[in-house]
């Protein structure tokens, strides 16, 4: 199959030469890439904007809950593990084993959103919103943004769950490592370097 | 039987985690100037680490071409040395001659 594109979805346990090998749809890695992006200019963004003004950043960031972030982050590599796990079960043909596992990383991943919930009605209640300063307005910006792609993600798992041929297994669990390699960065950066 | 290279994965997640947290509330931040910076460096170390094994191993660049992976781990560090440039300028008063 030397320089031949195979499209033929029978095939799909084995890579195509196209786009050098990356797991999934092309059109899922453009959305990688974008995503990427966005949010590597938002965490330099934030970054700076704190350096403007540390009291404020300071004073805000005194008010999170880093050890439940903390918990947050074991939540979503354990999720992104569980898919990880489902997409090789795809590629055995044991379809049946992979759409469960894919089910029970989008069960652990919506863990990842009560968890959130319990830390912002904790926030929220304390008197902290969007508008309080510069601090909350992006704290709330980027993990608002962040918990949108988790929601979405988790969609994602549970579709990928039900149509699950290789191709998009490996779409939907790249989406899903994705969400998991932006709150690997946006963790530390919002909640732990002071 | 050799253990599943996802799961060695999960191990190192698991860990870079804990590290980061106990690195992060060990750190002094503000109160000194090259300990809050080599606290914030050892922090985004961790993050850098942990992002490095989604990119390889759950991402599967391991097995991509070579240039996605230069791209990606790329875009990781330049990330990660952007923020802390920004957090060490902070921390050595650079930031009280650029308000002025």
């Amino acid at each position: 199959m030397n320089g031949v594109i195979m499209t033929d979805t029978t095939m799909d346990n084995h890579r195509t030469e196209d786009f050098s090998g990356l797991p999934g749809n092309l059109m899922m890695w453009i959305l990688i890439l974008s995503e990427l992006a966005v949010f590597g200019v938002a965490f330099v963004g934030f970054e700076v904007a704190r350096a403007f003004d540390p009291a404020t950043f300071d004073a805000g960031q005194a008010h999170l809950d880093r050890l439940l972030g903390g918990v947050n982050t074991l939540v979503l590599v354990t999720s992104g593990y569980i898919a990880a796990l489902g997409v090789e079960a795809g590629r055995k043909g044991l379809k049946a084993k992979a759409s469960r596992l894919f089910i029970a990383a989008s069960g652990v991943g919506s863990v990842f959103l009560v968890i959130k919930m319990v830390e912002y009605s904790a926030t929220l209640s304390a008197g902290y919103t969007i508008d309080s300063d510069a601090f909350f307005g992006l704290y709330f910006m980027l993990t608002g943004f962040h918990a949108l792609h988790v929601v979405f993600g988790i969609g994602l798992l549970l579709v990928v769950s039900f149509w699950n041929s290789v191709e998009n297994l490996e779409t939907g669990a790249a989406f899903w490592h994705m969400v998991d390699l932006i709150w690997v960065l946006l963790y530390p950066i919002v909640y732990l370097i002071r | 039987m050799a253990i599943n290279r996802l799961t060695i994965a999960w191990g190192v997640l698991l860990g870079l985690s804990v590290t980061a947290l106990i690195v992060g509330n060990a750190a002094p931040g503000h109160a000194h100037e090259a300990l809050g910076v080599l606290g914030a460096a050892g922090v985004l170390l961790t993050a850098f680490l942990k992002g490095r094994e989604i990119l390889l191993h759950y991402l599967e660049l391991k097995h991509a071409g070579r240039g996605w992976r230069i791209i990606l781990l790329s875009y990781l560090l330049l990330v990660a040395a952007l923020v802390l440039g920004a957090y060490a300028a902070e921390n050595y008063g650079l930031m009280d001659i650029v308000r002025k």
